[in-house]
């Protein structure tokens, strides 16, 4: 069994791979365009494999499942890292904000194992128009390391200097906290896991 | 974007301001204040269309913890876990260093 994780994007090859009957119709009509879906951060039952779709607006997201024999390929942010996708976009793709910042926060990251989220990384991932102009930069980290608060702070300020919003979020396995918020805390913040989001004081130590 | 608006007629008035949550995908920013008005929440919400999620959370959320307070949430997508999270948060730091 391939290992799946969390913001992991899987090639299908239909529609039909998805699982319920109760899609939105823009799921239909903008899902084909890609064919990909979004792992998201909850458990696997049965075989199968929570993900999301998303469509053209914000609120376009939809939750569903799909079996793991559907799966035709695996993207992980971290690859669209190591490949540089962000070179082999077109010019005016080039852009948005979000995407003009990539290859300078590559020099900021060098040596952080780091991986490219959210709308940038599906565009980069399945070369269809998803981030907009106003998009932040959703960033991944699977640290091998813990990091205090001050630098925490400076990687965010490094990171933020280039006409974007840059969000930072912290990998523990199959948990997730933002690292801004870890910056800026004086008491607990809040860990996504594959359950309900939980409270903790350091997220730095595995539960 | 979709902004709401809910009072309720809590009474518990709180004494200090709480910030808590960040402005990223899938979360929020929640801002208490005291006030002496009735209980005020407003919302501001990139995700249209769920304003009775809102309402309900919100609802279940002040028959426990009657606070009276000027309430300010900005959304980016979070789920209703998430929500009740940050409100939850916001409580603990009120009750923090009194």
């Amino acid at each position: 069994m391939v290992k799946i994780e969390p913001h992991d994007l899987l090639q299908i090859s239909s529609v039909e791979d998805l699982s319920g009957d109760n899609l939105p119709v823009w799921a239909k009509t903008v899902f084909p365009n890609s064919l990909t879906v979004v792992v998201r951060r909850s458990e696997i039952l049965n075989k199968q494999i929570p993900v999301g779709i998303r469509g053209v607006k914000r609120e376009q997201r939809f939750a569903t499942y799909i079996e793991e024999t559907a799966i035709k390929n695996i993207i992980t942010p971290y690859e669209l890292v190591n490949a540089k996708a962000w070179e082999r976009v077109s010019e005016a793709r080039k852009e948005l904000p979000a995407i003009k910042a990539l290859p300078f926060v590559a020099d900021v990251l060098q040596g952080y194992n780091w991986g490219i989220s959210g709308s940038v990384g599906f565009e980069l991932a399945t070369k269809t128009e998803s981030a907009k102009t106003t998009s932040d930069l959703d960033l991944i980290w699977k640290p091998n390391h813990s990091i205090n608060k001050k630098t925490a702070q400076s990687l965010l300020k490094d990171l933020n200097q280039f006409g974007v919003h840059a969000d930072l979020q912290v990998i523990q396995h199959n948990n997730g906290f933002s690292l801004e918020e870890y910056a800026n805390s004086s008491s607990s913040i809040m860990m996504k896991t594959l359950g309900d989001p939980i409270l903790v004081e350091d997220p730095w130590i595995e539960k | 974007m979709e902004k709401l608006h809910f009072n309720f007629d809590t009474k518990d008035a709180i004494s200090k301001p709480v910030h808590v949550g960040v402005v990223a995908s899938g979360d929020l920013e929640v801002i208490f204040r005291p006030t002496d008005k009735q209980t005020e929440v407003n919302i501001v919400t990139g995700s249209d269309g769920f304003k009775e999620v809102w309402s309900n959370v919100l609802k279940r959320f002040f028959d426990r913890y009657p606070i009276q307070a000027n309430i300010e949430i900005n959304d980016f997508g979070s789920t209703p876990g998430v929500v009740n999270l940050r409100l939850t948060q916001a409580l603990e730091e009120l009750h923090d260093e009194k």
